[in-house]
Protein backbone atom coordinates (compact mmCIF):
# COMPACT_ATOMS: atom_id res chain seq x y z
CA UNK A 1 0.00 0.00 0.00
CA UNK A 2 1.25 3.44 -0.72
CA UNK A 3 1.73 6.10 1.87
CA UNK A 4 -1.06 8.45 0.42
CA UNK A 5 -3.13 4.95 1.29
CA UNK A 6 -1.75 4.80 4.60
CA UNK A 7 -2.23 8.71 5.62
CA UNK A 8 -5.95 8.72 4.08
CA UNK A 9 -6.51 5.69 6.44
CA UNK A 10 -4.99 6.96 9.08
CA UNK A 11 -6.72 10.31 8.69
CA UNK A 12 -9.85 9.04 7.63
CA UNK A 13 -10.50 6.01 9.56
CA UNK A 14 -13.69 6.17 10.23
CA UNK A 15 -15.15 8.40 7.39
CA UNK A 16 -13.86 6.45 4.51
CA UNK A 17 -14.26 2.99 3.46
CA UNK A 18 -11.92 1.42 1.26
CA UNK A 19 -13.39 1.96 -1.91
CA UNK A 20 -13.53 5.60 -1.72
CA UNK A 21 -9.82 5.15 -0.49
CA UNK A 22 -9.00 3.41 -3.59
CA UNK A 23 -11.09 6.15 -5.51
CA UNK A 24 -8.79 8.75 -4.02
CA UNK A 25 -5.68 6.94 -4.35
CA UNK A 26 -6.65 6.18 -7.68
CA UNK A 27 -6.91 10.50 -8.71
CA UNK A 28 -4.33 11.38 -6.49
CA UNK A 29 -1.91 9.13 -8.41
CA UNK A 30 -3.35 10.04 -11.69
CA UNK A 31 -2.81 13.66 -11.38
CA UNK A 32 0.16 13.24 -9.48
CA UNK A 33 1.15 11.10 -12.64
CA UNK A 34 -0.23 13.69 -14.80
CA UNK A 35 1.69 16.37 -13.19
CA UNK A 36 4.97 14.36 -13.29
CA UNK A 37 4.35 13.78 -16.81
CA UNK A 38 3.74 17.53 -17.47
CA UNK A 39 7.01 18.47 -15.55
CA UNK A 40 9.32 15.87 -17.36
CA UNK A 41 7.80 17.01 -20.61
CA UNK A 42 8.57 20.93 -19.88
CA UNK A 43 11.96 19.99 -18.70
CA UNK A 44 12.82 17.62 -21.47
CA UNK A 45 11.59 20.52 -23.92
CA UNK A 46 13.53 22.73 -22.20
CA UNK A 47 16.64 20.86 -22.10
CA UNK A 48 15.93 20.07 -26.32
CA UNK A 49 16.11 24.02 -26.41
CA UNK A 50 19.18 24.38 -24.51
CA UNK A 51 20.84 21.86 -26.61
CA UNK A 52 19.44 23.06 -29.98
CA UNK A 53 20.66 26.49 -29.37
CA UNK A 54 24.02 25.12 -28.04
CA UNK A 55 23.89 22.97 -31.50
CA UNK A 56 22.96 26.00 -33.45
CA UNK A 57 25.93 28.35 -31.95
CA UNK A 58 28.24 25.42 -32.71
CA UNK A 59 26.95 24.44 -35.86
CA UNK A 60 27.07 27.79 -36.97
CA UNK A 61 30.34 28.69 -35.25
CA UNK A 62 31.55 25.64 -37.38
CA UNK A 63 30.02 26.71 -41.11
CA UNK A 64 31.87 29.91 -40.03
CA UNK A 65 34.69 28.17 -39.91
CA UNK A 66 34.10 26.35 -42.98
CA UNK A 67 33.25 29.11 -44.97
CA UNK A 68 35.99 31.10 -43.44
CA UNK A 69 38.74 27.77 -44.70
CA UNK A 70 36.46 27.18 -47.79
CA UNK A 71 36.69 31.03 -48.78
CA UNK A 72 40.19 31.17 -47.96
CA UNK A 73 41.17 28.04 -49.91
CA UNK A 74 38.86 29.25 -53.22
CA UNK A 75 40.83 33.08 -52.49
CA UNK A 76 43.70 31.10 -53.20
CA UNK A 77 42.62 29.12 -56.25
CA UNK A 78 41.02 31.77 -58.01
CA UNK A 79 44.17 33.56 -57.14
CA UNK A 80 46.34 30.91 -58.68
CA UNK A 81 44.16 30.40 -61.78
CA UNK A 82 44.39 34.30 -62.50
CA UNK A 83 47.96 34.30 -62.62
CA UNK A 84 47.68 31.29 -64.59
CA UNK A 85 45.46 32.99 -66.89
CA UNK A 86 47.17 36.23 -67.03
CA UNK A 87 50.40 34.50 -67.57
CA UNK A 88 48.77 32.12 -70.59
CA UNK A 89 47.00 35.82 -72.03
CA UNK A 90 50.21 37.56 -71.70
CA UNK A 91 52.05 34.42 -74.05
CA UNK A 92 48.77 34.87 -76.33
CA UNK A 93 49.42 38.62 -76.46
CA UNK A 94 53.22 38.26 -77.07
CA UNK A 95 52.51 35.93 -79.88
CA UNK A 96 50.06 37.81 -81.63
CA UNK A 97 52.02 41.20 -81.37
CA UNK A 98 54.69 39.27 -82.80
CA UNK A 99 52.79 37.83 -85.50
CA UNK A 100 51.06 41.39 -86.13
CA UNK A 101 54.75 42.15 -86.30
CA UNK A 102 56.18 40.20 -88.44
CA UNK A 103 53.50 38.08 -90.55
CA UNK A 104 51.38 41.08 -91.34
CA UNK A 105 54.52 43.49 -92.37
CA UNK A 106 55.34 40.70 -94.74
CA UNK A 107 51.87 40.58 -95.87
CA UNK A 108 51.69 44.17 -96.43
CA UNK A 109 54.96 44.04 -98.28
CA UNK A 110 53.15 40.87 -100.73
CA UNK A 111 50.50 43.32 -100.99
CA UNK A 112 52.43 45.91 -102.40
CA UNK A 113 54.46 44.19 -104.55
CA UNK A 114 51.00 42.61 -106.09
CA UNK A 115 49.28 45.88 -106.66
CA UNK A 116 52.35 47.35 -107.90
CA UNK A 117 52.70 44.42 -110.12
CA UNK A 118 48.96 44.90 -111.57
CA UNK A 119 49.54 48.50 -112.38
CA UNK A 120 52.65 47.42 -114.49
CA UNK A 121 50.83 44.83 -116.11
CA UNK A 122 48.14 47.25 -116.79
CA UNK A 123 50.03 50.46 -118.16
CA UNK A 124 52.21 48.03 -119.97
CA UNK A 125 48.48 46.74 -121.20
CA UNK A 126 46.93 50.27 -121.85
CA UNK A 127 50.36 51.95 -122.88
CA UNK A 128 52.72 49.65 -124.67
CA UNK A 129 56.64 50.14 -123.91
CA UNK A 130 57.22 50.50 -127.70
CA UNK A 131 54.90 53.61 -127.80
CA UNK A 132 56.12 55.21 -125.22
CA UNK A 133 59.59 54.27 -126.70
CA UNK A 134 58.15 55.59 -130.50
CA UNK A 135 56.81 58.71 -128.97
CA UNK A 136 59.88 59.66 -126.78
CA UNK A 137 62.49 58.84 -130.31
CA UNK A 138 59.96 61.20 -131.99
CA UNK A 139 59.94 64.17 -129.05
CA UNK A 140 64.11 63.81 -129.12
CA UNK A 141 64.32 63.62 -132.84
CA UNK A 142 62.15 66.65 -133.35
CA UNK A 143 64.11 68.74 -130.25
CA UNK A 144 67.21 67.54 -132.49
CA UNK A 145 65.57 68.82 -135.57
CA UNK A 146 64.81 72.23 -134.08
CA UNK A 147 68.00 72.26 -132.17
CA UNK A 148 70.02 71.95 -135.40
CA UNK A 149 68.07 74.46 -136.98
CA UNK A 150 68.51 77.08 -134.64
CA UNK A 151 72.53 76.14 -135.15
CA UNK A 152 72.39 76.57 -138.47
CA UNK A 153 69.88 79.50 -138.61
CA UNK A 154 67.71 77.56 -140.92
CA UNK A 155 63.81 79.18 -141.33
CA UNK A 156 60.87 76.71 -142.04
CA UNK A 157 61.52 78.11 -145.86
CA UNK A 158 64.93 77.50 -146.62
CA UNK A 159 64.32 73.96 -144.92
CA UNK A 160 61.88 73.66 -147.39
CA UNK A 161 63.25 74.11 -150.47
CA UNK A 162 67.29 74.59 -151.03
CA UNK A 163 68.65 73.02 -147.41
CA UNK A 164 66.60 70.19 -147.82
CA UNK A 165 68.30 69.54 -151.26
CA UNK A 166 71.48 70.66 -150.00
CA UNK A 167 71.16 68.21 -146.93
CA UNK A 168 70.21 65.53 -149.42
CA UNK A 169 72.78 65.93 -151.73
CA UNK A 170 75.19 66.41 -148.67
CA UNK A 171 74.09 62.55 -147.36
CA UNK A 172 74.64 61.24 -150.80
CA UNK A 173 77.95 62.27 -151.15
CA UNK A 174 78.65 61.36 -147.64
CA UNK A 175 77.45 58.05 -147.88
CA UNK A 176 79.11 57.72 -151.60
CA UNK A 177 82.13 58.51 -149.95
CA UNK A 178 81.88 55.98 -147.08
CA UNK A 179 81.43 53.09 -149.85
CA UNK A 180 84.38 54.32 -152.09
CA UNK A 181 86.47 54.47 -148.88
CA UNK A 182 85.27 50.93 -148.06
CA UNK A 183 86.31 50.01 -151.40
CA UNK A 184 89.86 51.36 -151.06
CA UNK A 185 90.76 49.77 -147.58
CA UNK A 186 89.88 46.29 -149.12
CA UNK A 187 92.04 47.33 -152.27
CA UNK A 188 94.37 48.54 -149.65
CA UNK A 189 94.22 44.94 -147.73
CA UNK A 190 94.39 42.92 -150.78
CA UNK A 191 97.71 45.12 -151.73
CA UNK A 192 99.36 45.45 -148.70
CA UNK A 193 99.02 41.38 -148.25
CA UNK A 194 100.16 40.75 -151.35
CA UNK A 195 103.06 42.67 -151.39
CA UNK A 196 104.01 41.14 -147.97
CA UNK A 197 104.00 38.27 -150.04
CA UNK A 198 105.98 39.41 -153.08
CA UNK A 199 108.84 40.26 -150.25
CA UNK A 200 108.32 37.24 -148.73
CA UNK A 201 109.25 35.46 -152.21
CA UNK A 202 111.39 37.80 -153.35
CA UNK A 203 113.32 37.29 -149.60
CA UNK A 204 113.70 33.80 -150.04
CA UNK A 205 114.34 33.37 -154.01
CA UNK A 206 117.64 35.81 -153.21
CA UNK A 207 118.38 33.70 -150.08
CA UNK A 208 118.01 30.43 -151.99
CA UNK A 209 119.51 31.25 -155.51
CA UNK A 210 122.75 29.11 -155.11
CA UNK A 211 120.71 26.29 -153.00
CA UNK A 212 120.52 23.15 -153.99
CA UNK A 213 116.57 21.65 -155.21
CA UNK A 214 116.13 19.77 -152.47
CA UNK A 215 117.24 22.59 -149.86
CA UNK A 216 115.63 25.32 -151.88
CA UNK A 217 112.46 23.13 -151.58
CA UNK A 218 112.87 22.93 -147.59
CA UNK A 219 113.08 26.13 -147.20
CA UNK A 220 110.36 27.06 -149.01
CA UNK A 221 108.20 24.59 -148.02
CA UNK A 222 109.27 25.31 -144.00
CA UNK A 223 108.55 29.17 -144.41
CA UNK A 224 104.86 28.85 -146.32
CA UNK A 225 102.54 30.52 -144.34
CA UNK A 226 105.39 32.69 -142.42
CA UNK A 227 105.68 36.82 -141.88
CA UNK A 228 108.66 38.21 -143.64
CA UNK A 229 109.96 39.09 -140.05
CA UNK A 230 109.75 35.47 -138.63
CA UNK A 231 111.68 34.22 -142.56
CA UNK A 232 114.32 37.19 -142.13
CA UNK A 233 114.90 36.13 -138.67
CA UNK A 234 115.10 32.58 -138.53
CA UNK A 235 116.29 31.88 -142.08
CA UNK A 236 119.74 31.14 -141.17
CA UNK A 237 119.03 29.18 -138.53
CA UNK A 238 116.78 27.09 -141.05
CA UNK A 239 119.93 26.39 -143.12
CA UNK A 240 122.55 26.18 -140.51
CA UNK A 241 119.81 23.11 -138.55
CA UNK A 242 119.47 21.57 -143.07
CA UNK A 243 122.94 21.33 -143.44
CA UNK A 244 123.78 20.15 -140.11
CA UNK A 245 120.53 17.25 -140.51
CA UNK A 246 122.62 16.30 -144.11
CA UNK A 247 125.94 16.14 -142.69
CA UNK A 248 124.61 13.65 -140.58
CA UNK A 249 122.54 11.99 -142.43
CA UNK A 250 125.32 11.66 -145.05
CA UNK A 251 127.96 10.51 -142.38
CA UNK A 252 125.13 7.61 -141.47
CA UNK A 253 124.89 6.34 -144.78
CA UNK A 254 129.02 6.23 -144.91
CA UNK A 255 128.97 4.11 -141.83
CA UNK A 256 126.35 1.84 -143.59
CA UNK A 257 127.79 1.48 -146.66
CA UNK A 258 131.33 0.20 -144.82
CA UNK A 259 129.51 -2.10 -142.95
CA UNK A 260 127.27 -3.98 -144.12
CA UNK A 261 128.71 -4.82 -148.37
CA UNK A 262 125.64 -7.48 -148.19
CA UNK A 263 122.75 -6.06 -149.78
CA UNK A 264 121.03 -9.25 -149.99
CA UNK A 265 120.72 -9.20 -146.63
CA UNK A 266 120.08 -5.20 -146.08
CA UNK A 267 117.29 -4.74 -143.63
CA UNK A 268 114.86 -1.80 -144.95
CA UNK A 269 114.29 0.49 -142.35
CA UNK A 270 110.53 1.50 -142.04
CA UNK A 271 110.06 4.90 -142.11
CA UNK A 272 107.33 6.18 -140.02
CA UNK A 273 105.57 9.12 -140.66
CA UNK A 274 104.24 11.39 -138.06
CA UNK A 275 101.20 13.60 -137.83
CA UNK A 276 101.61 15.65 -134.88
CA UNK A 277 102.44 18.69 -135.38
CA UNK A 278 105.57 20.43 -133.50
CA UNK A 279 104.79 23.00 -131.29
CA UNK A 280 107.90 24.95 -130.97
CA UNK A 281 109.84 26.56 -134.16
CA UNK A 282 113.17 24.29 -133.28
CA UNK A 283 110.86 21.03 -133.27
CA UNK A 284 109.66 22.14 -136.92
CA UNK A 285 112.60 22.48 -138.42
CA UNK A 286 113.59 19.27 -136.99
CA UNK A 287 110.21 17.40 -138.21
CA UNK A 288 111.03 18.67 -141.59
CA UNK A 289 114.61 17.90 -141.44
CA UNK A 290 113.65 14.15 -140.36
CA UNK A 291 110.72 13.83 -142.80
CA UNK A 292 113.49 14.76 -145.71
CA UNK A 293 116.25 12.47 -144.61
CA UNK A 294 118.62 12.30 -147.50
CA UNK B 1 58.87 62.99 -102.04
CA UNK B 2 57.37 59.59 -101.44
CA UNK B 3 58.98 56.37 -102.29
CA UNK B 4 56.46 54.68 -104.90
CA UNK B 5 56.14 51.63 -102.56
CA UNK B 6 55.11 54.42 -99.45
CA UNK B 7 52.87 55.27 -102.38
CA UNK B 8 51.49 52.13 -102.85
CA UNK B 9 50.87 51.93 -99.23
CA UNK B 10 49.17 54.87 -98.89
CA UNK B 11 46.59 54.03 -101.16
CA UNK B 12 46.14 50.80 -99.97
CA UNK B 13 45.54 52.30 -96.24
CA UNK B 14 43.09 55.04 -97.65
CA UNK B 15 41.04 52.35 -99.76
CA UNK B 16 41.06 50.20 -96.60
CA UNK B 17 39.92 53.23 -94.84
CA UNK B 18 37.17 54.09 -98.11
CA UNK B 19 38.96 57.31 -98.43
CA UNK B 20 38.80 57.50 -102.10
CA UNK B 21 39.81 61.12 -102.65
CA UNK B 22 42.85 60.98 -101.38
CA UNK B 23 43.25 56.86 -102.63
CA UNK B 24 43.13 58.55 -106.24
CA UNK B 25 46.00 60.89 -105.69
CA UNK B 26 48.19 58.20 -104.60
CA UNK B 27 47.02 56.20 -107.36
CA UNK B 28 47.57 58.78 -110.08
CA UNK B 29 51.42 59.46 -108.15
CA UNK B 30 52.17 56.22 -108.92
CA UNK B 31 50.79 55.66 -112.26
CA UNK B 32 52.62 59.02 -113.00
CA UNK B 33 55.65 57.59 -111.05
CA UNK B 34 55.50 54.53 -113.32
CA UNK B 35 54.97 56.21 -116.48
CA UNK B 36 57.78 58.29 -115.64
CA UNK B 37 60.29 55.73 -115.17
CA UNK B 38 59.34 54.11 -118.41
CA UNK B 39 60.17 57.27 -120.39
CA UNK B 40 63.12 57.65 -118.63
CA UNK B 41 64.19 54.07 -120.01
CA UNK B 42 63.41 54.86 -123.11
CA UNK B 43 65.02 58.20 -123.33
CA UNK B 44 68.57 55.91 -122.57
CA UNK B 45 68.19 54.38 -125.60
CA UNK B 46 70.41 55.40 -128.38
CA UNK B 47 67.94 57.49 -131.38
CA UNK B 48 69.68 55.99 -134.01
CA UNK B 49 70.23 53.01 -133.31
CA UNK B 50 68.09 51.29 -136.07
CA UNK B 51 69.85 53.66 -138.88
CA UNK B 52 73.51 52.23 -137.60
CA UNK B 53 72.39 48.81 -137.38
CA UNK B 54 71.05 49.01 -141.25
Amino acid sequence: MSKITDLLKEVGKDVLNEDSLKQIETVFTEAVDKKADERATIATEAALAAQDDEHSTKLEQLLESIDKDHTKKLNKVVEAVDADRARKLKNVIRRYQSAINEEATGLKDVVVESVSDYLDSYIEESVPTASIEEATKNKRAYNLLKDMRKMLSVDMVLANESIREAVQDGKKTIDESRKAVEKLNTSNTDLATELQQTKKDLFIEKRIGQFDEKKSNFIRKTFTDKDLSFIEENFDYTVNMFDKKAQESLDVLKEEAIHETKTQDAQVEMVKESSDTPKSAVGFYAQELANMRL
Amino acid sequence: MMDQKQQIRSLVSNVIDKNYAAANKDLKAVVSEKLKKRIERSTKNNLFKNEQDN
